[in-house]
């Protein structure tokens, strides 16, 4: 039900590498699952009522402390500066 | 089995001290762990600093708050500050949040003794706890098979008499799933009624925090400590206490029977269910039949929902601001592919893609539109089905457990979920009970689910069962402390 290609799409959406040698397996569990999901199509139900009027509430403006930027950086797998760090360049090339 | 009463009469009684009573779990959580894996982790430092702050409490006259003093186990994708959170995943296998969820709070603010962090399916997907990236936990009733999930380490703690209560999540039916497998009591809590602030998300419209007890009782008073609005989670309110509420008494009680639970029933579960059915006639309830035609549409429903939010939630990881990352990378599109690749195991993989396939444009409509509204439809058959009854009365699981290593397929162990993932859909809160043991000896488990904040009701009606049952049903185990 679901082709190579779209499980290809998919994965690049989900930023997930497919390893070659799984991709049939997953392809197969992928595709049973959406049989099993599709049983949906068959149930007719109503559209939601989506016209409800709901007032807004919001809660006031108050400032409190919050969490420090030392905490916040403290799982960082690198961190310059108070800055978080992602690099661009890892010791391989593009395939 | 032991109960949060016990401990409480030890400690009122000077019987033992807080110190040691902490010593004693933590030491039968240390040599059970080799075979039971209930922990992922033992916070050892953290219990008997508790610990020695009840005992200084104590010592100065002053009364006991209700989970004072009480060890228990935590389920790991419960944010500790401080303490390795890891959601049973190589993607936080080293994890130290730099806050404490809610419900940790409120139970350090009871002095709760924290003994360790709950084993678990990874980022609570699997209903078996066998995806955890540290190896499953096994069933303290007969260690050749599951503990169930995703919460089943919690469940294995409390079975197995390593703890007095867990704290559990259940998204699907992670919370009574395992306490059906392992025979004691798992609570659901209604949606909102327990704050999610620091429960590491897997699908944040399913998601709920809730207790697994040896006891009804100790599932109201833990229920009791951990409720309550949070401003810092909009989904939550505030909800009455339930402990004062339990009599026990069920005289004129409406419970329904949905047939559709009880197609297909392996013979020594539909005869325990029958049984319970029985018993309660006899203790004054009336039995009302119902029609549920929208239950075989929930486990498509739900799985496509909850699908969708985890491949949302789970879009956070990408090795850059915590969590693992990779080491060996082309550019930055691969670097965070490869940290995903590598840090999830093969089930949460598979849950984010088809999350991502029913999100995408051209099958949006198709699954999750249309799951929308099936689960809006559902949500408005059960408002029905509460107008001719107080609670369905369901088998918790339409089995017992799972051979450890059965390594069923995804769909088939999908399918075992039939009875729990519909009070998810609809928000409702449900507790299951042990109502009996099958031909092997392995613990069935019965659902009552009510209506929204009606966990009083549940409760009581749980209750009344007990106090007939008890004694057959709830096994105490050869292992763990012994009070």
């Amino acid at each position: 039900m679901i082709t190579q290609t779209e499980l290809e799409k998919i994965a690049a959406l989900a930023k997930l590498s497919l390893d070659k040698e799984d991709t049939q397996a997953l392809l197969n569990d992928v595709s049973s699952i959406l049989d099993f999901a599709n049983a949906i199509a068959e149930v007719e139900v109503g559209e939601l009522n989506l016209t409800e009027e709901k007032t807004k509430e919001l809660r006031e403006d108050i400032i409190y402390p919050s969490t420090s930027v030392e905490d916040i950086l403290s799982n960082a797998a690198e961190q310059r500066d108070g800055y978080f760090v992602a690099r661009k360049l890892g010791g391989l090339t593009d395939e | 089995m032991n109960k949060i009463k016990d401990i409480k009469h030890l400690l009122e009684a000077r019987e033992a001290s807080c110190v040691e009573v902490t010593k004693q779990f933590l030491s039968a959580s240390q040599q059970e762990n080799a075979e039971l894996n209930a922990y992922i982790s033992l916070t050892e430092e953290t219990a008997l600093k508790t610990a020695a702050a009840v005992d200084k409490k104590q010592q100065s006259g002053e009364k006991l708050l209700p989970l004072e003093g009480i060890p228990f186990v935590l389920k790991d994708n419960i944010a500790t500050a401080g303490l390795k959170t890891t959601c049973a995943s190589r993607m936080l296998e080293n994890h130290v949040p730099i806050y404490d969820a809610a419900v940790w709070e409120s139970l350090q603010k009871q002095n709760a003794v924290l003994i360790g962090k709950g084993n678990m399916d990874e980022f609570a997907m699997g209903s078996t706890c066998e995806t955890s990236y540290f190896g499953g936990a096994k069933n303290p009733q007969n260690t050749d098979y599951v503990a169930g999930g995703s919460s089943g380490g919690v469940a294995a703690a409390v079975a197995g008499g390593l703890s007095i209560f867990g704290i559990g999540s259940d998204t699907g039916g992670s919370i009574r799933q395992p306490a059906s497998f392992c025979g004691i009591v798992g609570l659901k809590p209604t949606y909102g009624a327990v704050s999610r602030r620091g429960l590491i998300a897997y699908a944040s419209s399913f998601d709920q925090i809730g207790p697994l007890t040896t006891c009804v009782e100790d599932a109201a008073l833990v229920f009791d400590a951990i409720r309550g609005e949070d401003p810092l989670d909009m989904t939550s309110r505030d909800s009455s206490a339930v402990s004062d509420q339990l009599t026990g008494d069920i005289k004129g009680l409406r419970i329904g029977i949905a047939k559709e639970y009880f197609e297909n029933l392996p013979k020594d579960l539909a005869d325990s269910l029958q049984q319970a059915i029985a018993l309660y006639q006899s203790l004054g309830a009336e039995i009302v039949p119902i029609e549920f035609p929208m239950l075989k549409y929930s486990l498509p429903t739900y799985y496509i929902l909850a699908c969708a939010e985890a491949s949302s939630n789970l879009g956070r990881y990408d090795g850059i601001r915590y969590g693992y990352h990779a080491e060996k990378f082309s550019d930055l599109e691969d670097f965070v592919c490869r940290t995903r690749s590598e840090g999830f195991g093969e089930e949460v993989r598979r849950r984010i893609l088809l999350g991502t396939y029913v999100l995408s444009a051209g099958y949006f409509d198709a699954y999750y539109h249309k799951a929308q509204l099936v689960r809006n439809s559902i949500k408005n058959q059960f408002k029905t089905i509460f107008e001719s009854c107080d609670c369905l009365l369901t088998p918790t699981v339409p089995l017992t457990a799972m051979k450890s290593g059965a390594n069923l397929d995804p769909v088939k162990t999908y399918q075992t979920d039939i009875c729990t993932v519909t009070v998810n859909i609809a928000g409702l809160p449900a507790v299951s009970i042990p109502c009996g043991f099958d031909s092997k000896g392995l613990p069935i488990g019965m659902q009552l689910i009510g209506n929204q904040f009606s966990e009083a009701l549940i409760l009581n009606t749980a209750l009344a069962f007990e106090r007939e049952t008890a004694e057959q049903y709830i096994k105490t185990p050869d292992r763990g402390v012994k009070l």
